[in-house]
């Protein structure tokens, strides 16, 4: 079965008045399990406002998501909430992380909200730190993380409580080109070994050159769809 | 969690905190010291009142028209007995108050005869503190002690003695000379001048009265719960030809003294606390405004709205918690201070106090009600401080929160 399933999406903002935009008009867009796909697209086209609707952050002016068969399109606000905290991980272009906590706390965060237990949170964190090669600075707070660093926590953060998908938009826009390859690294890896599904969005070429499908949209609209080998 | 995140927030902005903090403790150590004064020197007032008047007294249905002898009670051992047993009830005490004219050689003047069992009560009206010259009184003495503005007047001491010209119970005449055994300071002007402790004994036979009260008069132990042992005390006499009075009704005019002093003070820690409720206010506001990004994100992430509201409100719980504990703990001492070493007032507010019937003592009352009463307050302030950042979480849009 199909992780994502958007049917039909529009999105116009301040709609009937003369500042209306039409963000999104009319995408249709099936992913898969185990997934590896960027969103390009010039600025403006449309990408953040079709992942937020795919995340539940952002109600679509018309059309349907399904996550995982579910509809989200009726959900309250709430619902949503909840839905968001077992089912999407979240990578945002900075300023991901509590500043209060440590990054290992920062990487709990989520399962502590979902109420798991303190064991398995423990070495779910302390192996996902593992795995993006932080383990040292585990107690350390964002502010004493480097850019790239903090980008990192925030994907572990993401793989923590196992989502369906997480979804990226723009994660590498402000990393240098070694931070954004080292993440990409960390991404496919852990795309590969714990088959997590990957959506993120990019306007970097060195970024869509590791995507293994490539959606492209442009006012709104899909323009091309590419699987790579 | 939640403790350990609100905890690490508020100190993100140090500086702002410990302002925060500051303010609450100068208001709550402030508030308190000003109520400790406030209340001790109406504690003292009215202890030194209700010690003569008691909180409640039992009289007869016609003595509060006539206060005269003949409209007293016979006693009764069996009912005061009754009454004491009641809950809040401190002590019983039949009572004989009575006027007469003083007089020594070719000087006279008004005396306020009031009329005490000596063992048990001369703590209640402090004597033994008040005792300036001479010795207490026995239960069966037959001497009395006066004031020292009266000994002043009449220029005598302790081993002269006073004529009490007056009348006695159904129209006897009551004249008879007494020694003077002690003479007591009194703070107040009036009854420094004008008032004579004899032993109830004694005047039941000066008077010519056995076993006869003007009234019973209860002191209590929780003076707050007045009314409700008043009920308590018309409950047990009813059916017997006897009234209850307590003080507020007999002296209506020291609780409106009361009432309008208490009143002034409220409104002036209403405005300290509008001023506290304010700042704290600023401080939430600003807790919440620079913080919108940071809630896009945890919102997005999953977290719920109420969870979010409970680490704000926990952060401010901590501030004033923290200024309500530091507060309290260092006013209490000082309030102590205050109690064992009453301020000594001087000079012309001493004599304004003094033609009040006070004394122009100041101690400070160590009433703990005073100390939560004023954290109640702060409680209240965070209380509503918190529904602006509740409302606005409420509201919170993640994306919009999250777009800089
Ligand atoms: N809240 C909003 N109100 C009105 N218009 C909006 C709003 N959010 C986005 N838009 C408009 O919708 C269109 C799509 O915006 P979106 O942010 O999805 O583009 P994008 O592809 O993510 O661009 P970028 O690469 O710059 O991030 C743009 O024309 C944008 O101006
Ligand atoms: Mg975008």
């Amino acid at each position: 079965m199909s992780v994502i399933k958007v049917k039909g999406i529009q999105k116009i903002y301040n709609e009937g008045s003369a500042i209306e935009v039409r963000a999104l008009n009319g995408i249709d867009l099936v992913v898969e399990k185990g997934e590896f796909t960027a969103v390009v697209g010039p600025s403006g086209s449309g990408k953040t406002t079709l992942l937020n609707i795919i995340g539940g952050l952002d109600v679509a002016t018309q059309g349907e998501v399904l996550i995982d068969g579910t509809t989200i399109s009726g959900m309250s606000e709430n619902e949503l909430i909840g839905f968001r905290l077992n089912n999407i991980g979240f990578v945002f272009q900075a300023y991901n992380l509590i500043p209060v906590l440590t990054a290992k706390e920062n990487v709990g965060f989520i399962m502590l909200l979902q109420k798991r237990s303190n064991d398995e949170r423990e070495n779910r964190v302390n192996e996902l730190l593992d795995e993006v090669g932080l383990k040292e600075q585990k107690n350390k707070r964002p502010g004493e993380l480097s850019g790239g660093q903090q980008q990192r926590v925030a994907v572990a953060r993401a793989l923590a409580s196992k989502p369906k998908f997480v979804l990226a938009d723009e994660p590498t826009a402000n990393l240098d080109s070694k931070s954004t390859s080292d993440l990409l690294d960390i991404m496919a890896r852990l795309n590969k070994e714990e088959g997590t599904t990957f959506i993120f969005s990019t306007h970097d070429q060195r970024v869509i050159d590791r995507a293994r499908r490539v959606v492209t949209i442009d006012d709104g609209r899909i323009t091309s769809d590419v699987h790579h080998a | 969690m939640f403790f350990k995140l609100a905890w690490r927030n508020i100190w993100r902005s140090k500086r702002r905190s410990l302002i925060t903090i500051g303010s609450i403790f100068f208001a709550i150590l402030f508030s308190n010291l000003m109520q400790s004064l406030q209340r001790g020197l109406w504690e003292k007032s009215l202890g030194a009142t209700m010690s003569l008047s008691g909180y409640i007294q039992v009289q007869s249905p016609a003595f509060w028209e006539e206060q005269t002898l003949d409209n007293g009670i016979e006693c009764n051992a069996q009912q005061v007995e009754t009454i004491s047993q009641i809950d809040n009830v401190k002590l019983v005490s039949p009572r004989i108050q009575s006027g007469a004219l003083a007089a020594h050689g070719i000087l006279s003047k008004f005396a306020f005869i009031h009329c005490i069992n000596p063992s048990t009560e001369q703590d209640l009206l402090e004597l033994p503190l008040k005792l300036d010259e001479g010795s207490l009184l026995a239960d069966d003495d037959d001497g009395i002690i006066i004031g020292r503005g009266m000994a002043q007047y009449f220029e005598i001491g302790v081993g002269d003695t006073l004529s009490m010209l007056g009348q006695g119970y159904h129209g006897a005449s009551a004249n008879a000379n007494f020694p003077i055994r002690g003479i007591i300071k009194y703070g107040s002007n009036q009854m420094s001048g004008s008032l004579v402790i004899m032993p109830l004994k004694l005047a039941q036979s000066h008077f010519d009265a056995p076993n006869i009260a003007t009234s019973l008069h209860v002191s209590l132990d929780d003076i707050d719960k007045l009314e409700k042992t008043q009920l308590l005390i018309d409950k047990a006499l009813s059916g017997q030809d006897l009234t209850t009075m307590n003080w507020k009704q007999m002296m209506p005019e020291l609780l409106q003294a009361y009432q309008a002093d208490a009143g002034g003070n409220v409104i002036f820690l209403m405005v300290l606390y509008l001023i506290i409720g304010f700042g704290i206010f600023g401080t939430v506001l600003m807790m919440t405004t620079e913080r919108m990004y940071e809630f896009g994100v945890m919102v997005s992430i999953g977290m719920k709205r109420f969870k979010l509201s409970i680490i704000l409100f926990l952060e401010t719980v901590f501030l004033s918690a923290i200024g309500v504990a530091v507060g309290s703990l260092l006013s209490f001492p000082i309030m102590f201070y205050y109690h064992l070493n009453p301020i000594q007032i001087t000079g012309d507010a001493a004599d304004a106090m003094r033609d009040l019937g006070f004394d122009p003592v100041i101690a400070g009352s160590i009433s703990l009600s005073i100390l939560y009463e004023n954290a109640l307050v702060i409680a209240v302030i965070i209380a509503l401080v918190n529904i602006y950042p509740a409302i606005v979480i409420s509201k919170l849009n993640p994306i919009k929160a999250m777009r800089k």
